[in-house]
């Protein structure tokens, strides 16, 4: 009960804090998180999830360099996973429409996938990826925010089982911002 | 005579005035990069690369790339493609820079190029060849910002080396072999690609 109160209150403080100013971005914010990410492959009914990380460089107020890696932790669907490992890295900007603490983006990302399939354990695949980004942050203080995203990724594994690895993957939860 | 050399030192002061101006639009830009290739032979595929810019002058920039392009063919070989390269580009229109929002280009250049072919169910099959290839095409920028442009671009390269082929005996087994000789065949690359001027150089 009382660690809620005080949750409550550091909630109040920092939407308070965040009437003060109109945003907490500026051009050198430099903005990081770390969450899980749920994902739908389509094409093989699959729903990876990943340990997600983020750095994100403000260029200016609209435009920033954002760097994203997603490490596979396992596979939430009831079939058995078609992957040992299925990482991917991307690279790219996003373009910002900020509004005092709201934030919302659109973003392309270029990036690799780099897997293992379940039944070739000893074959490490490398496909490119491209990726789109639709997200929004809202800055509730001077170090944190929170932060919701869906990328849309295209991709195919080629080598021994070729299929369309294009998936959908949201993130949410707390970033932080310096 | 006199005459004549007026108008010369006119033109030379003109030119050095015109000069300065066009030096201060040289910028270094650094950007990612997405390729869909077409090829006449293996098909569609995506690639993934980046790049950097180094702004000659107001109507002349360079492109300095290397991507990663990877290809299905028909479900029996993986054709992967890296390049590495640079092309120069060349603003046929003057003053199109931001806040105009178009900024076409014609573009030419050259990259070396590394493909290996896999066949896909017997991945210890395989195949790869060094080369070089020329390219030219069309593009535009879209400038965003004054500092942040998406850029457009169709161009056709051709490579300047043997291809790698391969042929599917009755068991389904693949087998490589080259040409004895180049073939000049080539691919049609699509590039969507974001870029941000990093800072100026030069006076």
């Amino acid at each position: 009960m009382v660690n809620k109160v005080l949750l409550l209150f550091l909630m109040l403080h920092f939407s308070l804090h965040s009437q003060d100013e109109n945003t907490f971005v500026k051009k050198g914010t430099i903005k990081a998180m770390a969450t899980l990410s749920p994902s739908k492959i389509f094409s093989k009914n699959l729903s990876p999830f990943y340990l997600h990380g983020n750095l994100e460089y403000y260029l200016d107020k609209k435009i920033s360099v954002s760097g994203d890696g997603y490490y596979f932790l396992g596979d939430l669907s009831n079939e058995k996973s078609t992957f040992n490992f299925h990482h991917s890295l991307f690279f790219g900007t996003n373009f910002h429409f900020i509004k005092n603490n709201n934030d919302f983006y659109i973003g392309f990302q270029p990036g690799i996938d780099i897997s293992e399939l379940y039944s070739f354990s000893s074959k490490t695949l490398v496909n490119p990826l491209i990726s789109v980004n639709v997200g929004y942050n809202f800055f509730v203080s001077r170090y944190f925010n929170f932060f919701i995203l869906m990328k849309n990724t295209y991709g195919e594994n080629i080598l021994i089982i070729p299929f369309n690895i294009s998936d959908i993957r949201f993130s949410a939860g707390l970033g932080f911002h310096i | 005579m006199k005459k004549f050399i007026a108008i010369i030192c006119v033109f030379i002061l003109s030119y050095n005035l015109n000069a300065q101006d066009v030096s201060s639009k040289k910028w270094f830009s650094l950007g990612m990069r997405s390729t869909g290739s077409i090829f006449s032979d293996d098909g569609f595929g995506i690639g993934t690369g980046g790049q950097f810019r180094i702004q000659f002058s107001q109507r002349v920039n360079s492109d300095w790339f290397a991507d990663y392009i990877s290809i299905n063919i028909n479900n029996k070989v993986k054709s992967d493609y890296a390049h590495i390269g640079w092309s120069v580009l060349f603003y046929p229109f003057k003053n199109l820079l931001y806040p105009n929002f178009f900024q076409p280009y014609i573009l030419a250049g050259h990259c070396f190029d590394y493909n290996k072919k896999t066949a896909i169910s017997f991945p210890d099959i395989s195949k790869d060849r060094w080369g070089s290839a020329v390219q030219a095409g069309i593009g535009t920028h879209f400038n965003i910002t004054e500092r942040f442009d998406v850029s457009l671009t169709t161009q056709y390269m051709i490579h300047l080396t043997s291809e790698i082929n391969f042929k599917e005996d009755n068991y389904g087994k693949i087998e490589f072999y080259t040409h004895s000789h180049s073939t000049l065949e080539g691919h049609l690359l699509t590039t969507i690609s974001i870029n941000y001027k990093i800072f100026r150089y030069g006076k």
